[in-house]
């Protein structure tokens, strides 16, 4: 059932869509209502995928060990074919894994832009950038060290390594005349301790922390808002730059984090924006 | 035609002014099509939708709750959760008054000035008590 489903989905991605999924980065422009069903078909096909991919891993193990037991019990083509369905289901597994996109896209940002959709401009396009491969990638490393042995339980070894993962921003204009620019990154700490116990038994165990932020940055016509100044505030950071024609806020928060793939929660980031937004007062009318 | 008087906006608040094509079987407004809630035996606004008995009863779920974003009624249901339980209250941009044009801000500019000047001579000639 899972792999009709899962094919049909797949049947229904553009030549855009699919290769989204190969290279998991898009810079582009559109309207919402062309975001929306773009983004949504991959993360459809993506959840019938994730179903696919458990049942193809399970499948490909219980042929494994049954072609193994038949193969040890007598000498028939049996346990020959059943491993030939071992490795389908092994590589279908495997390219299911390829494909496979974070949850943040699901749980996250096509939630965030169906909400955007009720504040944007009519008939205005969106910007976004969407990098969805991950922190764990060479080109995001900022450094490496080892720790020294400071560290409960002493493992032998213990090295940290940190990521910056610049992953999903973007730019709106909003139906009130306000423009809407995000940016949320990650800044990842994995560190990989290695423990030999008593025995000789070598032990490897990777933990991560994550300190995700949101910087949100509201630009509003003086015509049309009246800005005030941020109170100081330990919870997040404000900004407010007043021009004659523009006024920019800028709120910048912060949250911690142990999970590498949890998706942000929408609650957090929308409080972000509407922490901008409380700096904002309609102006009066000019007659 | 009338428009559809639904208010739509997360951070700020505006009239959704597309032209209606239904109207709200409880509160009779006008509203369009996107706005319409067609899963009860009813046509109900998104208002009355959320406050529709059975819709009070999912309130239990948590505020968070994004998996079902591609429903149609998830982004009101969200933005109302939202407001509730963070006690926001988004500007209203579009409001009322700001559809006055000058002739309606003209006349009551006449008629203070009238009074100001019946409040110097004889005050009593137009505004009296009894």
């Amino acid at each position: 059932m899972s792999l009709l489903t899962a094919l049909n989905t797949y049947r229904r991605l553009d030549a855009r869509q699919r290769a989204l999924m190969r290279e998991k980065e898009i810079d582009a422009s559109m309207a919402l209502e062309e975001w929306i069903p773009f983004l949504g078909g991959i993360a459809r096909f993506d959840r019938a995928g994730d179903g696919l991919r458990k049942t193809l891993g399970w499948l490909a193990i219980l042929t494994t060990i049954i072609a193994l037991a038949i193969a040890f019990a007598s000498e028939s083509v049996k346990p020959l074919l059943l491993g030939i369905g071992s490795l389908l289901f092994a590589a279908g597994w495997s390219r299911l894994r390829e494909i496979d996109i974070p949850p943040a896209l699901d749980r996250f940002l096509l939630p965030w832009l169906v909400l955007l959709k009720e504040d944007v401009a009519p008939k205005s396009e969106v910007s976004l950038r969407l990098d969805l491969r991950g922190a764990e990638q060479e080109q995001k490393s900022l450094s490496a060290r080892d720790m020294p042995n400071g560290l409960p339980k002493k493992p032998s070894s213990c090295k940290d390594e940190y990521f910056r993962d610049d992953w999903f921003s973007g730019t709106a204009s909003l139906a009130d005349g306000v423009v809407l620019k995000w940016d949320i990154s990650d800044l990842v700490r994995q560190r990989v301790m290695t423990r030999r116990n008593a025995r000789g038994k070598t032990k490897v165990k990777k933990k991560y922390k994550i300190q995700r932020s949101f910087d949100v940055q509201l630009s509003v016509r003086a015509k049309d808002y009246q800005v005030g100044q941020p109170k100081p505030d330990t919870a997040c950071r404000e900004s407010v730059k007043q021009g004659e024609k523009r006024s920019a806020i800028r709120v910048r928060t912060r949250s911690v984090g142990s999970e590498l793939q949890a998706p942000p929660k929408l609650t957090e980031f929308v409080e972000t924006i509407a922490r901008a937004y409380s700096h904002l007062s309609i102006a009066p009318k000019e007659r | 035609m009338n428009s559809c008087t639904v208010q739509r906006g997360i951070f700020s608040l505006r009239e959704c002014g597309n032209a209606s094509t239904e109207t709200c079987s409880q509160c009779m407004r006008p509203i369009c099509m996107e706005h319409a809630n067609y899963g009860t035996e009813q046509i109900l606004c998104p208002e009355c939708f959320a406050a529709s008995p059975k819709n009070e009863a999912d309130d239990d779920s948590e505020n968070d709750d994004t998996s079902d974003w591609d429903s149609p009624d998830w982004s009101g249901r969200w933005s109302s959760d939202y407001r509730d339980s963070h006690a926001y209250v988004p500007l209203a941009v579009a409001s009322q008054h700001d559809k006055f044009d000058d002739f309606d801000r003209n006349a009551f500019a006449t008629r203070s000035e009238d009074v100001e000047d019946d409040g110097k001579t004889d005050g009593s000639a137009r505004f009296s008590d009894s």
